[in-house]
């Protein structure tokens, strides 16, 4: 697998510190965000993963810098971020589609005068594009965690940014929902040009599909490769002892195992990973909860709801989808060209 | 307006209108029912009920502080001081010191208080107590002309926000990393809503003025399933409760507010058990 497809240019994080209300929350961060590369942030709840990806949003102040470089160092212009927050906090009651929602982003006629036909063309090629086609005219406070996320993500990538930001997009999704949602930013990481920060408490997940991981604890406690960070001393001590080896390593090492915990059966997927997951994991106090009941809010209550509806299959018809995207389709002809990629990128 | 009201007595030959006050009245509620109707939208989802009750409340404080700094006009006074008001409960909730909630209530509790210190000194309130019940029969054509220059004014200032202001209600974080100036959104918003209601409150009083505000588009969105319904069920609702309530109010010889406010809350009512029924 191609990590570095396109090594021109990275987003720069130098000694960038936050400071709030008096107390010091991130202290001389340091990392590079590849394009190309899904980069992980790890750590536990608090260690300041969503801060300091308000402070990569410019929401906050911090000190520091944060550039968005080309392979040479020098500076690039503009930043597209693409952003998925780590929860939503509206009214579920609101008489507001998934159509709406998004039409509200992708123009500037007020939705409520009615949506144009080529916005609403648009809309429905982005929800196609994440595997929500069907969603459009769903109220999106009934949206379960699962199709939430979706649809933030369909919202992130346009207009197409040059960081796909997604924090924590697991709460209230199970893991058969969550590989789902990492195979599309997989995909997505292959065929188009963006580098992806992405947070996580999935530690297995975060073994089998992170290019970098970062771990966070107020500053950068390890950095590195899955391998390395998670066999690190600073990786014991903030998941405990013996952590390491409850996550198991990448399929490709150990994938007849991983096919049969990973695999549920196409009815009640949910309650099967649930058990698989148990009696793999002795310690229940060391491998961090997937959705941390913290942030519930409106994706949380869904969580039941999403564990029913969970498809495994539509995995595949959705890689299928993205594929057949007018402007993956230029790029994913001449895959096995890279450079012909990059020039079909542009 | 001579010609407005011969036009009037063409289309709407009716006893009701036969009296040039109620012309007025009917053109007042025309202009102004459908605007709150539009605002109320965002207020219901933006969960605003509260803080647009409060910013009533302020009128008073509003006239009774211009009273002391010998402004000449109460209007002038209270959309001063209405803007000024809301823009401060909007700075005060947008540094997060303390729950929305708890701070408008402070707010309204303050201004009220303020505004009945300085209204009831001597024993003078009574003189006042129309702005809690108002009067829409009291509609002059300058304030007709004021409305119909408001009401557009006020429709293209929505239309333009309204997007920004419908995502930063979803997120407004979400909003800021799309280039959202969140605080100015809701800024502008606030404004909006305080000229809307200070406009209108010296019609329909203190004590209504938020209903009006409120309940359509609550009921509204009891019917609709997306934000275009929303809005468009909402300025029905809105004109309906306007002037089914002003024609009662004539028949019965009562408050026009009242029962302007009475209608839409049987509207919404109503809206409740249709839901239901749908479901
Ligand atoms: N505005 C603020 N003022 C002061 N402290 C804050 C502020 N926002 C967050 N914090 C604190 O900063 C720390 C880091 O918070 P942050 O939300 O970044 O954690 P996180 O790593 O995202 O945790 P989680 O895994 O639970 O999402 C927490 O202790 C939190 O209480
Ligand atoms: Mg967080």
């Amino acid at each position: 697998m191609p990590l570095h497809r396109c090594a021109l240019c990275h987003i720069d994080l130098d000694q960038v510190s936050v400071r709030r209300g008096g107390q010091l929350l991130l202290q001389d961060v340091s990392m590079h965000i590849h394009c190309g590369q899904l980069t992980v942030l790890i750590g536990q709840n608090g260690a300041g993963k969503t801060t300091l990806i308000r402070a990569l949003l410019g929401e906050i102040p911090h000190g520091g810098a944060i550039r968005h470089v080309d392979s040479a160092g020098r500076d690039l212009a503009h930043l597209t971020t693409g952003y998925v927050p780590q929860h939503l906090s509206f009214d579920p009651e609101m008489p507001l589609t998934v159509t709406d929602f998004l039409a509200s982003a992708f123009s500037r006629r007020p939705v409520w005068t009615g949506i144009r036909k080529s916005v609403r063309a648009r809309v429905a090629e982005a929800l196609a594009d994440v595997n929500a086609a069907g969603l459009g005219d769903t109220p999106l406070g009934r949206c379960s965690g699962g199709e939430l996320q979706r649809v933030l993500l369909a919202l992130a990538l346009h207009p197409a940014p040059d960081l796909l930001v997604l924090d924590e997009p697991v709460s209230g999704v199970d893991r058969n929902g969550l590989k789902m949602f990492l195979d599309t930013v997989t995909h997505l990481k292959e065929t188009r040009h963006m580098a992806i920060l992405l947070v996580s408490h999935d530690l297995r997940l975060v073994r089998e599909y992170a290019d970098h991981v970062v771990l966070l604890d107020k500053n950068v406690l390890a950095q590195g490769q899955p391998e390395a960070v998670f066999s690190s001393p600073a990786f014991e001590s903030v998941f405990g002892t013996g952590a390491e080896k409850t996550v198991p390593p990448r399929p490709d090492v150990l994938l007849p195992e991983m096919l049969l915990t990973d695999t549920p059966p196409a009815h009640g997927g949910a309650a099967h990973v649930h058990t698989a997951r148990e009696s793999e994991a002795p310690q229940p106090d060391v491998l961090l909860p997937e959705a941390p009941s913290a942030h519930g809010d409106a994706a949380h209550t869904h969580a039941a709801r999403e564990g029913e509806k969970s498809r495994p299959a539509a995995g595949l018809s959705r890689i299928a989808r993205i594929t057949s995207s007018p402007r993956s389709k230029a790029s994913a002809a001449p895959a096995a060209d890279p450079g012909a990629e990059k020039e079909a990128d542009r | 307006m001579e010609n407005l009201y011969a036009l009037m007595d063409t289309l709407l030959p009716f006893e009701v209108f036969r009296f040039s006050f109620m012309k007025n009245a009917f053109l007042a509620v025309l202009l102004l029912t459908p605007l709150l109707g539009l605002l109320g939208t965002m207020a219901v989802n933006h969960q605003m009920a509260f803080f647009s009750d409060a910013l009533g409340h302020s009128a008073i404080t509003g006239i009774g502080l211009g009273i002391l700094l010998g402004l000449r006009s109460d209007l002038m006074a209270m959309l001063i001081f209405g803007v000024v008001w809301a823009v401060l409960i909007c700075l005060i909730k947008q540094s997060g010191s303390a729950s929305t909630d708890t701070i408008i209530s402070v707010f309204s509790s303050t201004s009220i208080a303020a505004g009945l210190l300085i209204l009831a000194r001597g024993g003078k309130f009574a003189r006042y107590s129309s702005l809690l019940i108002g009067d829409i029969l009291a509609v002059t054509p300058e304030d007709l002309l004021s409305l119909a220059i408001a009401l557009p004014l006020g429709v293209i200032l929505w239309a333009a926000m309204y997007n920004q202001l419908l995502l930063t209600s979803v997120s407004p974080s979400l909003a800021r990393s799309r280039g959202i100036h969140t605080r100015l959104v809701e800024g502008a918003f606030v404004v909006l809503v305080a000229v809307a209601v200070m406009l209108a409150i010296r019609w329909v009083g203190v004590l209504l003025i938020n209903a009006l505000l409120i309940l359509p588009a609550a009921a509204g969105r009891n019917l609709a399933r997306n934000s275009r319904q929303h809005a468009v069920f909402s300025v029905l609702i809105a004109l309906f409760s306007g002037i089914l309530g002003l024609i009662l109010a004539y028949h019965q010889d009562t408050s026009a507010g009242a029962s302007i406010v009475l209608v839409a809350a049987a509207c919404y009512a109503l809206s409740l058990l249709l839901r239901r029924w749908r479901k």
